[in-house]
């Protein structure tokens, strides 16, 4: 892990760049003492921090053009950062690299109820959107559990999900419009309150590009109204391995939820000695299991499911019979990191997706790692859709413990690829899963989505070191090898 | 033009590495049943995927369905109702619009069906086939065979490729096997109709519906017309608002009287079911009203400006047509030799947004810009990352050429 070692020339032109910087952007938009960069250091990968060559936060679109005109002209790097809450350092600053901020650009700009979208600045919150719209009854679908402080901006450079994306999508699907500055300092518009793009779906290809292509400076959502009913069940189980395979029966069934959660035994204790609401302390595994419509539509569904788990071996149902009550049954599963925090001084939070019936699998070799590393691991699940979320526990100030935590996590991540999984489901490769990329993709694949990466930014200034573990420059990947009428590759592995 | 029949993924490897080597173009397709969308290819090599087929695997449990690209969209849809499920995205039959090719009714492939985003009324609520391609393997322009994406629906890994495939025409890669998301199949469908005395009201009943907790899966408005063709009676009105109502039967039926509700009792409603309802959608998502029309454009704006768009191109030349997605997408069929500049002037004055031309002769699609010309910088882009897969332009070549926008 790390981040790619300085350019000392840049280094060098420290004070000249900050005076460039300073000649486009007022002074108070330009942070470049330690002091008032400290806030800056760190995302939500915490046990990386960088202090970056200097802090831009500009407030309009014409000063993100300059910037990053002068930056390509002058070789600098740039790392964007909406609120700074990626899990993977999405945002980790670079030492050579300046660090631009869109915490200014935080204004809903227009609600259009006709065409049921919401445009808003890339800084605004995921659940800001909702704020904004929930009076008229409307809501923004993807719910991802830093809802309350990470940015739109953020969610489309990670493609975030949530618990309730089993039906509603991540991100990318339900994301109508962008508008982006290149790193040529270009304006580009694409999609907007109409769906699909009629050319190349560049949309798509940007949602989920950890800011390596584009910096987004304004985004239209659509909303969507909210349900007449939500309910949400709470299953207990005395084996984590019936709980895997009732969420593979339910969707059997034909069924659907919006969200269904699972969590272990020492997730369920941290979180209900954090919040008391009820979960069964003993159980090996609880299910959240929520299903949102019509009334009759939801009662009627909660009877199957209720079946389902029962003959899966449930030995604990209930339902929420009030929407305090339904609220209470998501407060431990959506408090489960913080109340992980108080039971470990450190964790390591990892994100890999499996095939929902490998979920037993997963688990039986989850906990023989756990002994393998002598490492406690509590696991909370987006178990609908196979998205893995083990918290690896360990000390920081035992010397080595953090290593082991990686690599513990590092052969977690592994077993999801050789499950048929991959590496993250929802919390992007960035630099935490950087070097893991190779035991999904070979050579050419990756060099594949380099290209792509060089047709927005050849001289890789945007975002480098996240992602892709080895920087191939953008002419060498360029080239052609072809001799007449053979193959470019002939000892190319088949898959 | 040489035809090429690749069965394996070595053969068809083979085939692009040596056109790259000679420098000569491909041009690449399923059965040709969409081959009248875009604009014409001239190559002297067809790479065919008439043979490159097979369900490679199919596990209902996992909601996944792994096919090879000239799989027929058929068999897959056959094989998937047998367990109950479905493609959600509704991909359109687009056969009977191109009769006079040489398209054969059970003959579209799903590679066809990626290979130019195709979705149907459901695109509203469930999404298109860019939301439910979860992985693949390709042939680069390049010759070289790459992957992105996986079989599991929640995955970040690298850039989406699988969105930029969607949609692009065979211009990027030559699609190999291709991993689909699919869905339980709903139990019921009723479909609501209203009449109304206009498009425009219509449009209002849709928005009000799908503004609501209701959850309809699909709103299509049609002028009188339109529902004639569909025979469905409408009485003297002039126009009726569609909306289709699908999930389990206890919900539908009471969907259907919160649709009432809302519509206050003032307003007439009536009800098509199951089959019925199978048949009327299957015929709006497959334009078939429009069929026998030589020039129809589908035009992709925002819902509420749906209505308004229609009228100011009626009011300029003779057209047919209706709205589906609430609004969003405007069939359009005419006959003026002008219908492209009316169409694209009064677009971008009524919302925005992209109009394809979807059938027409060879003629027209070789003289006017079949998809929305794009602003300089934004052309620019995709020039540069159509290079980043098929440098030498050996794939489709102009299939899609989008026109710089003035």
């Amino acid at each position: 892990m790390g981040v790619p070692s300085p350019d000392s020339e840049i280094l060098s032109r420290r004070d000249d760049i900050i005076a460039g910087l300073k000649s486009m952007l007022p002074d108070e938009c330009v942070l470049d003492s330690l002091t008032s960069m400290r806030a800056y250091d760190a995302d939500g990968l915490s046990s990386y921090r960088q202090t970056p060559l200097a802090v831009v936060l500009p407030t309009n679109v014409a000063q993100i053009a300059s910037v990053m005109r002068w930056c390509k002209h002058n070789e600098v790097k740039i790392v964007p950062r909406g609120a700074g809450t990626s899990l993977s350092g999405g945002a980790t600053p670079l030492a050579d690299g300046i660090l631009l901020s869109l915490a200014k650009f935080n204004k809903i700009l227009d609600i259009d109820y006709e065409n049921r979208c919401v445009v808003t600045q890339p800084g605004v919150t995921n659940l800001g959107i909702t704020h904004a719209v929930e009076d008229a009854g409307f809501y923004y679908a993807p719910d991802p559990s830093s809802q309350i402080a990470c940015s739109i901006g953020g969610n489309i450079a990670e493609n975030s999900g949530g618990v309730h994306c089993l039906k509603y999508g991540l991100t990318t699907n339900n994301v109508l419009g962008v508008e982006i500055v290149t790193m040529e300092g270009e304006v580009i518009r694409i999609g907007g309150r109409h769906l699909d793009s009629g050319s190349l779906d560049l949309l798509g290809v940007l949602t989920g590009s950890e800011g390596l292509l584009g910096v987004v400076t304004e985004v239209t959502v659509r909303i969507l109204r909210k349900p007449s009913t939500q309910r949400a069940m709470l299953v207990g189980f005395e084996s984590a391995l019936d709980a895997g395979k009732a969420v593979s029966d339910v969707i059997s069934a034909g069924i659907i939820p919006a969200g269904m959660e699972m969590m272990d035994n020492p997730a369920i204790r941290a979180a209900e000695d954090f919040v008391n609401v009820g979960y069964p302390r003993e159980a090996a595994a609880l299910l959240i299991v929520e299903l949102d419509g019509p009334s009759v539509e939801v009662d009627a569904l909660l009877e199957s499911v209720e079946r389902i788990m029962r003959k899966a071996g449930a030995n604990s149902v209930r339902l929420s019979q009030s929407e305090q009550e339904r609220i209470d049954f998501w407060s431990g599963r959506k408090a489960a990191f913080p109340a992980v925090g108080r039971i470990s001084p450190d964790y390591l939070c990892m994100d890999g997706t499996i095939p929902r019936k490998a979920l037993p699998e997963m688990l039986v070799k989850m906990s023989s790692l756990s002994q393998q590393y002598g490492l406690r691991v509590a696991n909370v699940f987006h178990a609908g859709d196979g998205n893995l979320h083990p918290l690896i526990l360990f000390d920081a100030n035992i010397e080595g413990d953090l290593e082991r935590a990686e690599a513990f996590g590092a052969d977690i991540l592994r077993h999801c690829v050789a499950l048929g999984g991959v590496l993250t489901g929802e919390h992007g490769v960035g630099i935490e899963k950087r070097d893991l990329m190779g035991e999904m993709f070979n050579e050419t694949d990756l060099k594949q989505q380099q290209r792509l990466k060089c047709a927005f930014d050849p001289q890789h200034l945007l975002n480098p070191g996240k992602v892709f573990p080895q920087l191939h420059r953008c002419a060498e990947l360029g080239r052609l090898h072809v001799h007449h009428g053979t193959l470019p590759h002939p000892d190319l592995p088949r898959f | 033009m040489k035809l090429l029949y690749p069965d394996t993924l070595e053969s068809l490897q083979n085939m692009v590495a040596e056109a790259l080597a000679e420098e000569t173009a491909l041009k690449i397709e399923g059965c040709g049943t969409l081959d009248g969308v875009g604009r014409p290819v001239n190559a002297q090599k067809c790479i065919s995927m008439k043979n490159y087929t097979g369900i490679i695997d199919y596990d209902p449990a996992e909601l996944v369905l792994v096919a090879r690209a000239g799989t027929r969209l058929r068999e897959v849809e056959e094989l998937l109702a047998s367990e109950n499920q479905l493609l959600a995205f509704e991909p359109p039959h687009f056969n009977s619009l191109y009769e006079d090719a040489n398209a054969q009714p059970t003959n579209q492939t799903i590679g066809g069906v990626i290979g130019a985003g195709l979705a149907g009324s459901r695109r509203i609520s469930a999404g298109s086939a860019r939301d439910y391609l979860l992985g693949f393997t390709a042939i680069s322009g390049r010759a070289e065979l790459f992957k992105s994406g996986s079989r599991v629906m929640k995955n970040v890994t690298g850039y989406d490729l699988s969105k930029l495939m969607t949609g692009s025409f065979g211009t990027l890669a030559i699609m190999d096997e291709i991993t689909l998301k699919v869905l339980p199949a709903p139990e019921v469908a009723y479909s609501c109709i209203v009449p109304t005395s206009d498009m425009f009201a219509a449009q209002k009943i849709v928005g009000q519906i799908f503004a609501s907790p209701v959850e309809a899966s699909g709103g299509v408005i049609v002028p009188v017309e339109i529902a004639k063709a569909l025979s469905l009676d409408i009485g003297e009105q002039g126009a009726a608002a569609i909306i289709r109502i699908e999930g389990i039967e206890i919900s539908v039926l009471d969907r259907i009287n919160q649709i009432r509700e809302l519509l206050c009792k003032t307003q007439e409603c009536f009800l098509l079911e199951n089959q019925e309802t199978t048949e009327l959608w299957r015929a709006l998502c497959n334009g078939k009203p429009l069929s026998k029309s030589d020039q129809i454009w589908q035009i992709s704006t925002p819902p509420a400006s749906g209505p308004s768009l229609f009228k100011a191109i009626s009011d300029r030349t003779d057209i047919s047509g209706f709205l589906d997605w609430a609004g969003g997408l405007v069939w359009i069929a005419g006959k003026s030799e002008n219908l492209h500049d009316i169409i694209r002037t009064e677009l971008a004055s009524h919302g925005g947004g992209h109009a394809t031309l979807l059938k027409a002769d060879i003629n027209l699609r070789q003289h006017i810009s079949v998809f929305q010309p794009l602003p300089s910088a934004l052309h620019a882009l995709e020039m540069r990352v159509r290079d980043a897969f098929d440098p030498r332009h050996i794939l489709n070549p102009n299939r899609t050429l989008p026109a710089i926008a003035s």
